[in-house]
């Protein structure tokens, strides 16, 4: 199991692209009900199949890209945490759905992005409820990459 | 904070006294942008340089620039003012937002009524500057087609042109310049507060048809900026549009072409 980020990244970062997006999805999971949209969540499902098409990604992609664009918090708007965790969540989703098609991310991968998004979401989640930003997100991702790791 | 430095493995540095430069961030990068701060990070260490966030003083945005009300705009300078005075900084950098540059920089001496101690340089004065001292080196090559929206505030009110390029040409095969860029370039549809104001987003997008016919124009991948208000303009205006053509942060891809990406 990972015990540290630079562990866990290079880990993700090993795995092939269905599995990135297996994974990534299932850190995703954990934070999805902090998003009511609907397409997130037919997004995520899609990304958590095997045989989810080039066709089917693209679609799940722009309407997941949408609702991240769609959910950015204003310059000069008061910030609603939780409202700010579901555009995490969005850009999380966006991770596990990205096509091929789009480019890599830098030198980052699919996995890792939907990640650092998750914790995101979580941190807002936890401002939001007034429990500061404390939380062990990190730490289920490692259990969950390491569950994964050893089915 | 602590997010970045769980991303990044580097401890982000908070009222350390007589560093170098003191780091801004604008409200959208705090929310939405956290990348930005794990680039800082990562290219400060690169770069060798000191610096530090100010827990007194942290944040650029100046609502009362936007809005036009002159004391909350001297209150929110003087917060930035005292805190970079108490650590006795060297310069404040203006993060990749255009109004607060504008604000602390052009504005701000005069809204307090006196000469600032420190200098005052948008982030990408300080990348540059970094680059021609050879502190700042990258390694490989974006391949696709890139684009630089300039944002008003920075280079028509700010004058700062040529930087920026000096950025993007150090990590890009395939710059294409819009055209009017630079001095003469156009809004992004938001400038001016309008990004604020929520019933404003019929005007936004009407405003955003003329950078939709500018990057038009050249058909770019991906589109780069310095300003966050900017970039979320410009994906509101794209989506709207149905125009696949990411925006990503000027910083930000400096940070991805820094050597040894573990650090």
């Amino acid at each position: 199991m990972p015990t540290n980020d630079k562990d866990f990244k290079a880990k993700l970062g090993a795995l092939p692209i269905a599995h990135q997006r297996h994974v990534g999805a299932l850190f995703v999971q954990r934070v999805l009900p902090f998003s009511s949209d609907v397409q997130l969540k037919a997004a995520l499902e899609l990304a958590l199949r095997a045989d989810a098409s080039d066709a089917e990604l693209t679609g799940a992609y722009q309407a997941a890209n949408t609702a991240r664009v769609e959910s950015f918090t204003r310059c000069g708007s008061v910030c609603d945490w939780a409202d700010q965790a579901g555009h995490f969540v969005a850009k999380a989703v966006v991770a596990c759905v990205r096509p091929a098609a789009e480019g890599e991310f830098g030198n980052s991968s699919l996995a890792w992005e939907a990640a650092m998004s998750a914790r995101m979401a979580r941190t807002c989640q936890t401002v939001a409820s007034g429990v500061g930003t404390e939380n062990r997100e990190a730490e289920e991702q490692y259990r969950i990459l390491s569950a994964f790791l050893n089915k | 904070m602590k997010h970045v430095e769980e991303e990044t493995g580097i401890s982000i540095p908070l009222d350390v006294e007589g560093v170098e430069y003191m780091v801004l961030l604008s409200s959208m990068e705090i929310i939405n942008f956290p990348e930005y701060l794990s680039a800082i990070a990562r290219i400060m260490k690169h770069a060798g340089k000191t610096w530090t966030l100010c827990s007194t003083g942290f944040e650029a945005t100046n609502s009362g620039i936007q809005i036009g009300v002159s004391d909350l705009a001297k209150t929110i300078v003087s917060r930035i003012v005292e805190g970079a005075e108490r650590l006795k900084v060297k310069t404040v950098i203006s993060p990749e937002c255009g109004h607060a540059y504008t604000a602390l920089r052009w504005e701000g001496p005069n809204l307090i009524g006196r000469p600032f101690t420190f200098k005052v340089q948008h982030i990408v004065e300080v990348l540059d500057e970094l680059r021609t001292q050879g502190l700042l080196k990258t390694e490989g090559f974006e391949t696709d087609r890139l684009t630089f929206h300039d944002p008003c505030q920075l280079a028509r009110r700010g004058g700062v042109i040529q930087p920026q390029r000096n950025l993007i040409n150090m990590v890009a095969k395939n710059f294409v310049e819009m055209p009017d860029a630079g001095k003469m370039n156009w809004c992004c549809g938001g400038g001016g507060g309008v990004t604020a104001i929520e019933r404003a987003e019929a005007l936004r997008i009407e405003a955003f048809k003329k950078k939709k016919s500018q990057l038009e124009a050249v058909k770019p991948d991906r589109l780069v900026t310095a300003c966050a208000v900017c970039r979320t303009t410009l994906e509101e205006g794209l989506e709207h549009y149905q125009m696949n053509i990411p925006v990503v942060g000027l910083t930000e891809i400096i940070a991805e072409h820094l050597p040894e990406q573990g650090a």
